[in-house]
């Protein structure tokens, strides 16, 4: 039995096949004429867009540009809204949910903005972002630690924690998808970085600290992000393929 | 007169500025580029729009391209990461369904093939890998790129792909296998 390390090739029937069919193709080149044309076309077309500039950056810049809007937002969020009861929270809890919500966000980002020139990603890795994403701020909701004898509307704030959160992670969202160059399961990852953003901002904003309240109003965030927009997205590519 | 400038000079050269250099490169490149997404695509039309991506793309990514790496790994990566993404948004993997005829030939058809018959089986067999040994078998032995360089272009290590080759040789042995005897 041949050694796949050290003679991988094929045996030499197959190769007889193999030659034959690269032969064949050494016929008659195809067409070019035109095609430099076209690509320099529509690198100039493309060069009128303010937007491009900012996706031919390097993609250090890119990516350094995508995290730095979206640690803005926590900081300005820390600065001007933080909540009301930051120093009586207990100070472990916290610096757990930011640092783990922190660095998802920036994980999110970094894979987002992954080149076109590096080999793909693999599949396992985007759902293994994806899925910590969404135990994350579900375990930070179900852990959150409250006073079970505190009483709360279930349903009091929802809607504005809810809107509070998807409005602050929208921009991340935008940011991300402006500065992407066509990679695979941009939307996505982007999605789930607009969806920790809203995260984080709420987790440093809201006082509430009801499992209730966090799940309803804080873990739907990243789920409305990564699920509303998965099913966007899956709705428009059936649209076009019923054309 | 043919440019004496290696590849990284002229990309260098590029990222500097020059023009021209990049129209030497789209020469050098676009006809290996259209070889390896035709194959794939099996359309030429849908091969040029692959092709002129890539090089849209390569201007747009020439500030990411680091003068100390090889040029080829880095544009093929880029037209394999394209026709990638073109499976993935048409969702197929294989041709059409003729393709399959064409393997599944009645034991009464034997006797002599055409080469270019042959060279058709052949392809029809190498839709049946699993992508990640087709693309190895194609860079490897119709690009004629080392594993070493492969490697670099699907992302894995040398050795990886050293078995992917072989499994990909053993799978279409078993595929032709009729014909092979």
């Amino acid at each position: 039995m041949s050694d796949p390390m050290h003679d991988p090739g094929p045996d030499p029937e197959l190769e007889e096949w193999l030659a034959e069919a690269r032969e064949a193709e050494a016929g008659p080149q195809p067409e070019l004429e035109g095609l430099l044309e076209s690509v320099e076309r529509e690198i100039g077309q493309a060069e009128k867009k303010p937007t491009f500039w900012l996706r031919t950056r390097p993609t250090w810049v890119r990516r350094a540009i995508a995290s730095g809007a979206a640690l803005g937002v926590v900081g300005l969020t820390a600065a001007l809204m933080l909540r009301a009861d930051f120093h009586d929270y207990p100070a472990s809890y916290m610096a757990v949910a930011l640092g783990s919500l922190g660095a998802l966000l920036l994980l999110s980002v970094h894979m987002a903005l992954r080149p076109l020139h590096r080999p793909p990603m693999r599949g396992a890795a985007r759902a293994a972002v994806v899925g910590l994403t969404l135990a994350s701020t579900f375990a930070l909701a179900l852990f959150s630690p409250h006073d079970p004898g505190e009483a709360h509307g279930v349903f009091d704030h929802v809607s504005g924690c809810l809107f509070f959160g998807l409005l602050f992670g929208v921009p991340v969202y935008f940011v991300l998808r402006l500065l992407d160059r066509g990679a695979q399961a941009t939307s996505l990852l982007a999605a789930c970085a607009a969806g920790l953003l809203g995260n984080l901002v709420l987790q440093l904003h809201c006082p509430r600290k009801d499992p209730e309240h966090l799940m309803l109003a804080h873990f739907s965030v990243v789920l409305l992000f990564v699920a509303g927009l998965g099913l966007a997205h899956w709705l428009v590519r059936r649209l076009r393929g019923q054309r | 007169m043919t440019d004496a400038r290696s590849d990284e000079e002229l990309m260098r050269a590029y990222v500097d500025g020059d023009h021209e250099a990049f129209r030497i490169l789209f020469g050098r490149y676009a006809p290996m580029l259209m070889r390896l997404t035709v194959r794939h695509l099996k359309s030429e039309e849908l091969a040029r729009e692959v092709v002129q991506q890539t090089f849209f793309q390569m201007h747009a990514a020439r500030l990411d391209f680091k003068v100390d790496r090889k040029l080829r790994p880095w544009v093929f990566t880029i037209a394999m990461n394209l026709v990638r993404e073109h499976f993935r948004k048409k969702k197929r993997r294989k041709e059409t369904e003729l393709e399959d005829e064409r393997l599944e030939q009645p034991a009464s058809e034997r006797g002599p093939i055409e080469r270019r018959q042959r060279a058709e089986l052949l392809h029809a067999a190498m839709e049946k890998l699993p992508a990640s040994q087709r693309e190895v078998v194609e860079l490897h032995w119709f690009e004629e790129r080392p594993f070493a360089e492969v490697a670099q272009i699907v992302g894995a290590s040398e050795g990886a792909v050293r078995v992917r080759a072989h499994r990909a040789y053993k799978k279409l042995k078993d595929l032709l296998g009729e014909e092979l005897g």
